[in-house]
């Protein structure tokens, strides 16, 4: 098995573009948050949420024609771009190998799909619109990649896995690289801004009317957002003799499914996921220095995620941090933008904090590292990634 | 010996399971739903309720309910284990659900009187892990939405999952559901071809196992027509599958066709020109399955001892094919 190593990231979102930028608003604990200008929120007592502003789709979708690339899938095709761009390859020489295109995503090509359901609500289905249906299916995002790339020898996924489905991407990755039937990468996650996903949080009561706090003891759930965010993995014998920096070394993941209850996470099986991916990773609980946690900052989420923890770490384990805190839930996108945040952290010397947070959740129990970030020599993170259907994934980083 | 498929399951227009597969040759059914078809392959005899009992399927979409079904016929006799994994493929997940999601958020008093125990169904993931609960299946548990390209990708992605050790078998399968909600889309994408629903999953393992093997997987190539050329790009997948197995084109005795008609058919077809192989395509007896084609192929040659190539396209670029040898 190979050794694997991210030298490239490509970020959008709503704290910032760009691995550089991404870094410094985590750095700053920026905030993403603010009222939802992506759909009509007439009839909601609130509707606060993390978009992504002033995104210019042309700067990024340059060859596949716009009207054939839904949102989503704009920010999968720009978040990839820029992680080319940060390795330092050669568009043209990327294409010369055989590669892995594999992008998460909870939504695909929901946005344009709830549009067309308001067109048969409102006039008809006669009268839906051709273009925004050949944008649904949500095959779309990876192959737009492609498409965008000009990349021919790839085995492309659109891994439609929920709120875990970036670990996934990341994991399916690291795997085609390890054994060699791949010789790079470009997983991630992306997501747009959804009406169906805000109403279905918003009935169930889980998204928070301010903002999002995770483990705090006021937080009140979720606030939904947007963005993508693409790793470029490739063999550490590839990046070493090209010279590349290297962010980090995927060590391993784990997948494991609750089987248990569609909504509700199950401790024992989020227990369990993690040991996996330490097993893995071929590291023990002790070695690791931070947890990048799923951490929603709903009630349900956050007690049973920290009990998780507890049961592999003991009661006194590493810092656990939300970057959702700053982004809101991005959906599938979540925890592919938790995993370049880990990076970056390896690589630059810090730990993302936890804001919005005024009082840890004694069930909680774990050190936030609240509102502001700290700095850290991090040789080993953990990613968590839990979602609807017992869909679990947790990513393993670290530099050795 | 690399990884083999021991079992494998159907709904579809045919009935339940695999008799029912193998022997029916069933006709459409006649629609009154104001969709843009007259007639359906429908999974008739697929009766959520009935089939599922009323716990649970109040607010299930019908992709979730095949997907439970058809998972509840393969394991039937079927003596698996916690880190058995399931991965499913789908175009977008039950068009319907979201449908009326929207609806009632819409036209109700209030944007949010909505049913919120359809939401988790409106998720592409819902199949997948809906066959994990009913089924007790801890593995990993993947949805991959490739479209018509779903079979090949879950295959090729089950493989994986095998020779990395994550799982010790894999579910692998695909669903679509017929309803109105697919039917307009599909109508809009320009497809004019009588629609069908079904469910088809394989048992994948590695080989060296208790189960006699059905057959043994032995290459799934990809690929994505960047350059618009979709036969050249099948051409280019089924050399590279024949030189990886080291067989020669002349010694496949089977292929199974996916497209229903037109552009895809045509460029499937060209690309398949020089193999002198019986042909079949499921879509002639089961409607167009749209995600779920794949697995029927599979399903399909499993029929004919020998090599056997089942071949992929998607509108979206993607194309590939699978080499299977198919044992007697």
């Amino acid at each position: 098995m190979r050794r694997v190593v991210i030298t490239g990231i490509g970020v959008v979102s709503s704290i910032g573009t760009g691995a550089g930028e991404f870094a410094r608003a985590l750095r700053d604990g920026r905030s993403g948050a603010r009222a939802i200008e992506a759909f009509d929120t007439t009839g909601f007592a609130h509707a606060g949420g993390c978009e992504v502003r002033g995104f210019e789709p042309g700067r990024w979708v340059r060859n596949v024609p716009l009207v054939e690339v839904g949102r989503a899938a704009q920010f999968a095709i720009a978040s990839a771009r820029l992680a080319v761009e940060d390795s330092g390859i050669a568009e043209a020489e990327l294409r010369d190998r055989t590669g892995v295109v594999s992008i998460g995503t909870t939504d695909g090509g929901a946005d344009d799909g709830e549009r067309l359901a308001e067109t048969v609500v409102r006039s008809g289905a006669q009268s839906m619109d051709s273009a925004a249906a050949h944008r649904v299916p949500a095959s779309r995002l990876a192959t737009g990649v492609a498409r965008e790339l000009g990349l021919s020898d790839v085995d492309v996924s659109t891994i439609a896995t929920a709120c875990a489905a970036g670990n996934y991407a990341i994991g399916n990755g690291f795997d085609a690289v390890r054994t060699g039937e791949a010789d790079f990468a470009l997983c991630g996650g992306a997501d747009a801004m959804c009406r169906t996903t805000f109403t279905g949080f918003y009935r169930l009561g889980a998204v928070d009317p301010e903002c999002c706090r995770p483990f705090d003891a006021g937080r009140s759930g979720i606030l939904t957002g947007e963005g993508g965010a693409v790793l470029l993995l490739e063999p550490l014998e590839t990046a070493r003799a090209r010279g590349a920096r290297i962010y980090a070394e995927v060590l391993g993941y784990g997948l494991n499914c609750d089987a248990h209850h569609q909504v509700a996470p199950d401790r024992d099986s989020v227990r369990r996921c993690m040991e996996l991916a330490l097993a893995d990773a071929g590291v023990t609980p002790g070695e690791v220095d931070l947890i990048s946690a799923h951490g929603t900052g709903t009630k349900a989420n956050d007690i049973t995620e920290c009990g998780a923890i507890k049961q592999v770490f003991g009661d006194a384990p590493p810092r656990t941090v939300s970057v959702k805190s700053m982004l809101g839930h991005t959906m599938g996108a979540a925890s592919a933008l938790g995993a370049a945040a880990c990076a970056l952290g390896i690589e630059d010397g810090f730990i993302p904090p936890t804001i919005n947070h005024t009082e840890t959740d004694p069930e909680c129990g774990i050190d936030c590292v609240p509102n502001n970030s700290v700095s850290a020599d991090l040789r080993v993170v953990q990613n968590n990634a839990l979602a609807f259907g017992g869909n679990n994934a947790v990513v393993v980083l670290g530099k050795r | 010996m690399g990884p083999v498929i021991t079992a494998w399951s159907a709904i579809s227009a045919c009935g339940i399971g695999r008799d029912a597969f193998e022997k029916a040759s069933p006709r459409p059914s006649p629609l009154d739903d104001n969709s843009p078809g007259d007639q359906a392959f429908l999974a008739s005899a697929f009766d959520t309720r009935e089939m599922l009992g009323a716990k649970g399927t109040g607010s299930m979409d019908r992709s979730s309910a095949l997907a439970i079904g058809v998972v509840d016929e393969l394991l039937a006799g079927l003596d698996v284990d916690e880190r058995t994994g399931v991965v499913l493929g789908t175009t977008s997940g039950s068009s319907q659900t979201q449908l009326e999601f929207t609806r009632e958020s819409l036209t109700r008093r209030k944007p949010y009187f909505v049913n919120p125990a359809s939401m988790p169904f409106a998720l592409m993931n819902s199949a997948a892990g809906q066959a994990a609960i009913w089924h007790k299946l801890t593995g990993p548990n993947t949805t991959i939405a490739g479209g018509r390209m779903s079979g090949l990708g879950v295959l090729r992605y089950g493989v994986r999952l095998l020779a990395t050790g994550r799982a010790s078998g894999v579910v692998c399968g695909a669903v679509e559901e017929y309803s109105p909600a697919r039917a307009w889309l599909e109508y809009h994408r320009g497809s004019r071809h009588v629609l069908g629903e079904g469910a088809a999953v394989l048992f994948v393992e590695p080989s060296g196992q208790a189960r006699d093997p059905l057959a043994e997987v032995l290459a799934v190539e990809t690929r994505v027509a960047v350059d618009g050329d979709r036969a050249a790009g099948l051409v280019r997948c089924l050399d590279r599958s024949f030189a990886k197995a080291g067989v020669s084109p002349g010694d496949i005795g089977t292929l199974v066709l996916s497209a229903p008609g037109g552009e895809l058919a045509e460029a499937e077809r060209a690309a398949v020109a020089g193999l002198r192989a019986s042909v079949v395509n499921p879509a002639e007896v089961i409607g167009d399955v749209g995600a779920a084609t794949g697995p029927f192929q599979i399903a399909t040659l499993l029929r004919s001892p020998g090599l056997a190539v089942a071949t992929a396209l998607d509108d979206d670029g993607t194309v590939g094919c699978a080499l299977l040898r198919v044992f007697s």
